[in-house]
């Protein structure tokens, strides 16, 4: 009798069976995701710091000045983390273009040629793009030991005269 | 008449919510470093929640899309799925708002959208559908 008539309005509240097997749901899903991450040699661990930090707690960055060194002594590999379009505009000279979104079906190609102990150095536009921090987290977690982000990015190394490479020209047209 | 058109009407919704959620879980399943930096650009939770919600979010998904397609626990499932979309659409606005460029992270691999009033719609209708299977089952 209670069905008939209150039929309608309990169908609007669901009932303390719906809610638990809704908790069922997103309680083993969470476990099924958790052990396929721990599992998956892709995967993420839930339980570890999240960002591959030094003790400072940051990741490890380094001035324009110390970046042109690297450069100029041939000591590090550079990634540019901007978009296609910007870094066909220029860039560092001998820099790669690895976007974030190269990432979306897996580890880009080209990381294939780098050692895994090779010095990285990757840029974004300017100060406050976080394109190069996430790039180096998903360098690092791509099992690169020796990440680092220039501090500045590209429009301070514009602004500073260093060299610039552009594709569009002649190659190193503007460099020392 | 119209309690059958309501009830293929619920059967084609139900299926369509699943099959949805089901393929949004499969494509981001491979990559979750990927998907934690998409959740990340939305700067609205830490980084720690990120990584757990990267690694649970398309698991629950999947649960609840093979549960819809499947007709099981359909009212449980659809109750998920309506408080995911709520929660997709409350982020896909506060993201609007503030005016970020960001890709929508509501696929994996391979689909790159940014997020639109288009995306803000589609959402919107897909949690109208949910709504519409929670209150048609029994």
């Amino acid at each position: 009798m209670r069905k008939q008539i209150h039929h309608l309005p309990n169908r609007f509240i669901p009932d303390r069976g719906v809610l638990f097997r809704a908790l069922i749901l997103i309680l083993g899903g969470s476990a099924l995701g958790i052990i396929f991450n721990l599992l998956y040699p892709k995967g993420l661990n839930p339980f570890l710091s999240p960002v591959p930090e030094k003790p400072g707690g940051e990741f490890i960055f380094i001035t324009l000045d110390v970046a042109k060194q690297k450069l100029d002594t041939d000591q590090a590999i550079f990634i540019d983390a901007r978009s296609k379009e910007e870094f066909k505009r220029g860039h560092i000279p001998g820099a790669f273009n690895i976007t974030i979104s190269d990432f979306a079906t897996g580890r880009p190609e080209v990381l294939e040629f780098f050692p895994e102990d090779a010095e990285l150095i990757v840029y974004c536009d300017s100060e406050e793009c976080e394109a190069s921090e996430q790039m180096a987290r998903l360098l690092i977690d791509s099992g690169f030991k020796n990440v680092k982000i220039v501090k500045g990015g590209w429009e301070n190394w514009l602004t500073a005269g260093f060299p610039v490479e552009n594709k569009n020209i002649n190659e190193n047209n503007q460099s020392e | 008449m119209r309690k059958d058109f309501l009830r293929y009407s619920a059967i084609i919704a139900r299926l369509i919510v699943g099959v949805v959620l089901a393929y949004a879980a499969v494509t981001k399943i491979p990559n979750p470093l990927y998907f934690s930096i998409q959740i990340e650009n939305y700067q609205i939770v830490g980084r720690e929640i990120t990584r757990f919600v990267a690694v649970t979010l398309p698991w629950i998904e999947l649960l609840v899309g093979l549960c819809l397609i499947a007709g099981w626990w359909v009212r449980p499932a659809t109750l998920i799925a309506n408080s995911l979309f709520l929660v997709f659409i409350a982020g896909i606005v506060s993201a609007l708002i503030r005016g970020l460029d960001i890709e929508c992270g509501c696929f994996g691999s391979g689909v790159h959208e940014t997020i639109s009033i288009t995306l803000l719609l589609r959402d919107i209708a897909l949690l109208g559908l949910s709504i519409f299977v929670f209150f048609s089952s029994e």
